[in-house]
């Protein structure tokens, strides 16, 4: 049978959702499913590096740690983004909620409706996670979700496209060239001509240069002899400046290029004279507008650079006002020459700025904007200078006004699954509403800052597949910090993913900082298993730790230990250390995880990554773990007992932990990844994990889980931009995997086009085709979709996304169909 | 000849500055006659990188007659294009030596460090950038030029492309070199030492460099 007719024959199993997040770092999160195995793919939209992965909550709560990496926007920034995506009944998954604290640390945390095995494993950029889910022998299969009809082996992961985020990151930049990020420098000149006599500009540059370039008169003294040379710059590369050369070798047969200094390049940028090394001296006269210019037209340029400040467009306002200042007489040129100080100074130029301040302070002494440019300029010095070593000093700049800041959004989603035949659908309709809100102070001696996030879920199905309404609190804690002696205390509802603690909890933690590399902690609280729980009394930790910077001038070290316990019964007794190595083009994370009360090694993971030169990046990871892990509270997984206190009416307190250790099955995963750009506007990805999971025997009236044999997963994407337009986006993707049960091709298209600066649009598609060993079965999904994004304000954000899922399932004899849609909007706002 | 117009270089004053355009002038005239300097190629056999190079380097002088009448200051100079795995970059190598006996006086302030080198060709300045000077060539693990005497000083700062096709179409090449501390010096091509054509022409027809 030829594959289009297999492909028009075929019958759905296989269900999925791609569902766009609430707005912020979760860009979508795809749903498929063979049998008993569901793929739940993720995407962010910054580099966020897999740390680590625990199951608690008896199997119900996956909490996934990362470390946000790359200077993420707002990396600053705490940031909460939570969906429930379409498809979700299919992974009997509940929500996907991404938290991240103020600086790298966060947390994605998997909330399910019935215990789970998760195992989880990066994509080769960094700005995906793939994460398998298989439930339960004995814990049932959600409501709604189609009949397997394959062993619970193993699906093939979703597409992540590498590099996505990053590629929109360059588009976003080809959208707005214009915005902040100073320019690579300029170096490259174009000597024109030398001579004895003076060059007037004026007569012979006119018409040379292009707007972003400059003629000017560099003179070079040798012995008594003055020369001129009339030099067109400035250009990135030897090559930009050999290209513009070509067109003006007619004119100018013995032309050349060469580096300039920056005193040459400050003087033409300034239109100042300048002393430059040696001797010589570099005179700057005139730039591309020296013409004479109406008053009219100076002041149109001034109003364009006054306009070119305002929208961030810096290297115009360069461009206008050094226009203004090449063109004489005008009498705009005092501020012609304040804004581009100004420009250079928010283009990170400082030195060019003090330049220009400083000579505006020399040419208008006591101009309308003398006092201000003063002001600038002394902000700019100062700021090069070495900080000040009093402490009253400091404390009086720490001391700050209370800051109140936070957000809130509000997401309505429905969606409705029809798998056809006799596993019936599965449906959605709810609005989902999440705030938060930070409170700041710094003062003299203590900083405070409280921040509350908090979520509710307004149901709107109503039927059998209605969930309660619910309120959720996901963080509710004040800092406190005592500059003077060095101690800090957070108190109340976080989240933490290192020094032994397995995420969310409601306690407290008191910090020490001995000396800048020496840190000791001190912590104590209840863990919480899912954000909508009121405080859990049943279980308890405490633990200690320290942190170490720069050990041996290499290594961050934290070494740690942490006692749990549930139900008066030990949970949990590791010890650990994770060790951090960051060079500047490669890092290395290595975590180990022992309990010393099983006397099991709990996790040992490495994680590696290799920038070579500007292009080629590989990273490698390497992963052992126990999954779930291991806590006495696995135990619970697939009992009727809902808590170890409950079980120990059955079980003796080492038979719950042999319970554990059996529920607590080993995992190992290698991975590989390569990225690099090919051209200009593209870049390829790929990747290949390689993984495995053991079986877990059958005791306490739990079924085995057979060993899952090694599993294959290879990645091929291509990422493009600006190719139909300036600032798109567009992905190519390429998947296939083998799991021994099946094997699973994937070809994905999705591009993020930008209609205006505050509107896009990202249509996209997946074609996926499967065919699975046993029963000759074949399956087919088609599932399109499109996402609008509309940015109203800088603060307020619109978005909707709409699509569907049609597919079908072959299995000889049998042949389903399976349709579904999906719609998901509403808003973000910031205050 | 050229060695007296040299000394009235050193001259204040504008007959200085006339005898400079002079002195271009006639050396042109005898470059125009000298040989052109061999240019070859090789493989650096660690880096894979395409080496070319002039036979012998370009030779320059220095009088210094108050201090002696037979003995003078040396500038050894030649040219160099590396080409690894399509990555092009040229270089000039100089040498700083010399013959005279200074005593007493070592470290003159003469022959002190360089710090800035200018190709007066055709009697045009070409300034060269110092800023872009380097101990290690890159891609070039052994220096394909050394200096006669190994008290020598060497220099090595870059080129761009369009630099060396200009030096190919001189007709003459002075030298001056600016040091950290005293005058500045001229360097005349001595007798014979050719021009810069070969090396150029190797590098155009290698590399398809810009001209």
């Amino acid at each position: 049978m030829s594959i289009i007719q297999k492909l028009s024959t075929l019958a759905l199993l296989l269900a999925s959702g791609v569902a766009a997040a609430a707005p912020g770092e979760i860009v979508s999160v795809l749903i498929s499913r063979t049998g008993g195995t569901a793929d739940v793919e993720i995407r962010f939209a910054c580099p966020n590096r897999l740390l680590g992965h625990s199951v608690t909550g008896a199997g119900t709560l996956s909490e996934i740690t990362l470390m946000r990496v790359d200077g993420c926007p707002g990396s600053g920034d705490a940031i909460r983004d939570a969906t429930r995506p379409a498809g979700r009944e299919l992974a009997a998954l509940g929500e996907v909620e991404y938290t991240a604290r103020p600086g790298t640390d966060a947390l994605l945390r998997l909330r399910f409706d019935r215990p789970v095995n998760v195992t989880v494993a990066q994509s080769g950029d960094l700005r995906g996670l793939r994460v398998q889910v298989q439930v339960v022998a004995g814990a049932g299969v959600p409501a709604g979700a189609p009949v397997p009809v394959v062993p619970p082996k193993v699906a093939p992961p979703g597409l992540t496209p590498e590099q996505v985020a990053r590629a929109e990151e360059r588009a976003r930049l080809a959208m707005q060239p214009k915005v902040a990020a100073a320019p690579p420098p300029a170096l490259y000149t174009i000597n024109l001509r030398s001579a004895t006599t003076p060059i007037d500009p004026g007569a012979e540059a006119v018409g040379l240069a292009s707007p972003n370039q400059l003629s000017y008169i560099s003179d070079l003294q040798v012995e008594d002899q003055l020369w001129h040379r009339l030099r067109l710059g400035f250009f990135v590369t030897e090559a930009d400046a050999n290209a513009a050369l070509a067109g003006l070798r007619a004119r100018y047969p013995d032309a050349w290029v060469t580096r300039a200094s920056a005193a040459e390049r400050l003087g033409a940028g300034a239109g100042a004279t300048v002393t430059a090394k040696g001797g010589a001296e570099a005179t700057a006269l005139a730039g591309p507008g020296v013409a004479a210019l109406t008053d009219a037209q100076s002041k149109d340029l001034l109003v364009q650079a006054r306009g070119a400040i305002i929208d961030q467009d810096y290297p115009r306002a360069i461009d206008l006002a050094t226009r203004l200042l090449a063109a004489r007489p005008v009498a705009e040129k005092a501020e012609a020459r304040e804004i581009l100080g100004l420009a250079r100074e928010r283009s990170g130029q400082a030195e060019q700025a003090v330049a220009e301040y400083q000579r505006y302070i020399v040419d208008y002494p006591d101009g309308e904007g003398a006092e201000r440019v003063r002001q600038r300029l002394a902000a700019l010095t100062t700021a090069r200078e070495p900080p000040k070593e009093s402490i009253r000093d400091k404390a009086s700049q720490r001391d700050t006004d209370w800051e109140v800041y936070g957000g809130i959004s509000q997401f309505y989603r429905m969606d409705t699954i029809d798998f056809g035949g006799e596993s019936g659908s599965a449906d959605q309709s709810a609005i989902f509403s999440d705030a938060e809100v930070v409170v700041r102070h710094t003062g003299e001696r203590f900083d405070f800052e409280s921040r509350a996030t908090v979520g509710y879920t307004f149901d709107m199905s109503g039927g059998d597949q209605s969930v309660d309404d619910e309120t959720r609190i996901y963080n509710l804690y004040m800092d406190l910090n005592d500059q003077s002696l060095g101690l800090s205390t957070r108190l109340g509802r976080q989240t933490l993913r290192n020094q032994g603690v397995l995420g969310r909890f409601d306690g407290a933690i008191v910090s020490w900082q001995w000396t800048p590399n020496y840190r000791f902690n001190v912590l104590a609280g209840l863990p919480v298993y899912n954000p909508n729980e009121t405080v859990e009394t049943s279980r308890m930790f405490y633990g200690y730790s320290v942190d170490v910077l720069d050990l041996l001038d290499i290594f961050d070290v934290n070494v740690f230990v942490n006692i749990q316990e549930v139900d008066d019964v030990n949970d949990r007794q590791a010890a650990g250390a994770e060790i951090r190595y960051f060079g500047g083009n490669k890092s290395l994370i290595a975590a180990v995880d022992y309990d010393f009360g099983y006397s099991e090694l709990n996790s040992v993971a490495a994680l590696g990554n290799w920038t070579f030169g500007d292009s080629l990046t590989v990273n490698g990871r390497f992963d052992w773990r126990n999954s779930p892990y291991l806590t006495t509270e696995n135990a619970l997984i697939g009992q009727p007992a809902s808590s170890i206190q409950d079980l120990l009416l059955t079980y003796t307190e080492g038979e719950i932990r042999q319970l554990a250790l059996d529920r607590s099955g080993a995992m190992q995963s290698f991975a590989l990844g390569v990225s690099r750009p090919i051209s200009e506007r593209f870049q390829i990805s790929a990747d290949v994990t390689a993984s495995q999971y053991d079986g877990t025997p059958d005791s306490g009236g739990v079924r085995e889980t057979p060993d899952s044999g090694t599993l294959i997963y290879s990645y091929l994407s291509l990422v493009g931009t600006s190719l139909f337009r300036e600032g798109d986006v567009s992905i190519f993707g390429l998947r296939y995997s083998d799991s021994g049960a099946s094997t699973s091709t994937g070809l994905f298209v999705d591009t993020r086009f930008p209609v205006t600066q505050a509107l896009r649009l990202n249509p996209r598609v997946l074609v996926s085709y499967r065919d699975i060993t046993e029963g000759d079965a074949t399956e087919l999904l088609v599932r399109p979709g499109l996402r609008v994004l509309y940015r109203m304000t800088r603060q307020f954000r619109l978005e909707f996304e709409g699509g569907g899922e049609f597919g079908t399932h072959d299995s000889g004899d049998e042949s389903n169909n399976s349709t579904g849609y999906y719609l998901y909007m509403g808003y973000s706002a910031d205050f | 000849m050229t060695r007296d117009l040299a000394s009235a270089v050193r001259r204040s004053g504008a007959q200085a500055a006339a005898a400079v355009v002079i002195a271009a002038v006639l050396v042109a005239s005898c470059g125009t006659a000298s040989p052109a300097r061999r240019a070859t190629e090789y493989l650096d056999d660690s880096t894979s990188a395409t080496i070319t190079r002039v036979d012998q380097p370009f030779l320059f002088f220095s009088d210094d007659p108050a201090r002696a009448a037979n003995a003078r200051d040396y500038l050894n100079a030649a040219p160099l294009a590396v080409n690894q795995a399509g990555k092009r970059s040229w270089w000039l190598w100089l040498g700083l030596w010399s013959t005279i006996d200074r005593g007493i006086t070592v470290g003159d302030a003469r022959l002190g460090d360089i710090q800035g080198v200018q190709l007066i060709i055709d009697g045009e300045p070409m300034d060269l950038d110092m800023g872009g000077r380097v101990e290690r060539i890159p891609g070039v693990t052994r220096p394909p030029y050394e200096a006669p005497v190994p008290t020598a000083r060497n220099l090595v700062v870059p080129l761009t492309g369009s630099q060396v096709a200009r030096l190919s179409r001189g007709t003459s090449v002075v030298l001056r070199t600016e040091m950290t501390s005293g005058p500045a010096l001229l360097w005349q091509p001595w007798t014979g030492s050719g021009n810069w054509t070969d090396f150029a022409e190797l590098v155009a027809a290698e590399s398809a460099s810009p001209r």
